[in-house]
């Protein structure tokens, strides 16, 4: 993202653009130029701090809903081990 | 414990011994491949349709592995090629019984162009505009069992459910199943800036129910 709005305090960029940002600053894709305005902010901005801890938490919290009560192996899996025997004995002949 | 490449998994893993292995038959090949991969495709497959169905699906999605090892040319990675011969069979059958699943009618609740913010949150008295007035409520200062426990997971369930279709996969493969945005781009299809937007829009929205649970 180039498009933020330089803003002329030592800010570098409003709270409005840095929120845009965090998945980029997480992801490591942010540019330098937009990484330096990111860093720079955050570095002053309490509230951008708590954001991105927020958002951090919110990472967290959504990898505790994987359902680890499904089956591991499907109903199926004897007739699709058979069926991996009988394509394997095809590709011989 | 993961056996096919996964995330923060920089070193290459050697797939071809994995394809040879499924193309000779092995059966403990495909047993350990199943078994670490079935999981996570139910999960996937149960965002688009009922759990009967899901493993229905999947059992169809991994006979279909087993037809087509064969012709797998390796150009994907193992897992996002069973990934989006999943995708493909649970999107037409989510298609055909969309009518009956039930959060599909709820539609998106989220809008891709919203801001990560309401504007009217960031109204600072002297900055003005755009900047936050104060910060947020810090979570971290929360009594430990607000965060934790199985109201919130049930809550962000939920939360997850009602995402846009888009925003829902690309959360769900990055942040509950734990992909690289790599591996996301090539089971979805996608580029890496449409993958962060979505994954971006889809957070930011979570933490946003979060904070209205918290307030609550």
């Amino acid at each position: 993202m180039t498009d933020n709005s330089f803003v002329d305090n030592d800010l570098r960029i409003t709270c409005a653009d840095a929120v845009e940002l965090v998945t980029d600053y997480l992801d490591d894709a942010l540019s330098i130029d937009d990484l330096s305005d990111f860093e720079t902010h955050l570095g002053l901005c309490e509230g951008c701090q708590v954001f991105v801890d927020q958002v951090r938490k919110t990472v967290t919290l959504v990898a505790t809903t994987a359902d680890t009560s499904v089956e591991v192996m499907p109903a199926n899996f004897d007739d699709l081990l058979a069926e991996l025997e009988d394509q394997a004995q095809r590709r011989i002949e | 414990m993961c056996w096919v490449a996964t995330e923060s998994d920089d070193t290459p893993i050697d797939e071809s011994a994995i394809v040879d292995g499924l193309r000779a038959g092995d059966p403990a090949v495909f047993r350990t491949l199943v078994a670490d991969l079935n999981p996570g495709l139910v999960r996937m497959a149960r965002q688009y349709v009922s759990p009967a169905l899901a493993d229905e699906v999947v059992q169809e999605t991994w006979l279909a592995v087993v037809r087509s090892i064969g012709t797998f040319e390796g150009r994907a990675k193992l897992k996002t090629w069973i990934y989006r011969i999943m995708l493909n069979k649970v999107r037409t059958v989510a298609a055909r019984e969309s009518k009956i699943v039930p959060f599909t009618a709820l539609g998106p609740t989220s809008d891709t162009d919203a801001p990560s913010v309401q504007p009217d949150r960031l109204m600072h008295p002297d900055l003005g505009r755009g900047y936050w007035p104060e910060a947020p409520p810090r979570w971290d200062q929360l009594p430990a069992e607000h965060l934790e426990g199985s109201e919130i997971r049930k809550r962000l369930e939920a939360d997850l459910a009602q995402l846009p279709p888009a925003q829902r996969e690309v959360v769900s493969l990055r942040d509950v199943e734990g992909w690289t945005s790599d591996e996301v781009c090539n089971a979805l299809g996608i580029s890496s800036v449409n993958q962060r937007v979505l994954l971006h829009r889809g957070r930011v929205a979570l933490r946003a129910m979060i904070e209205e649970y918290l307030n609550d």
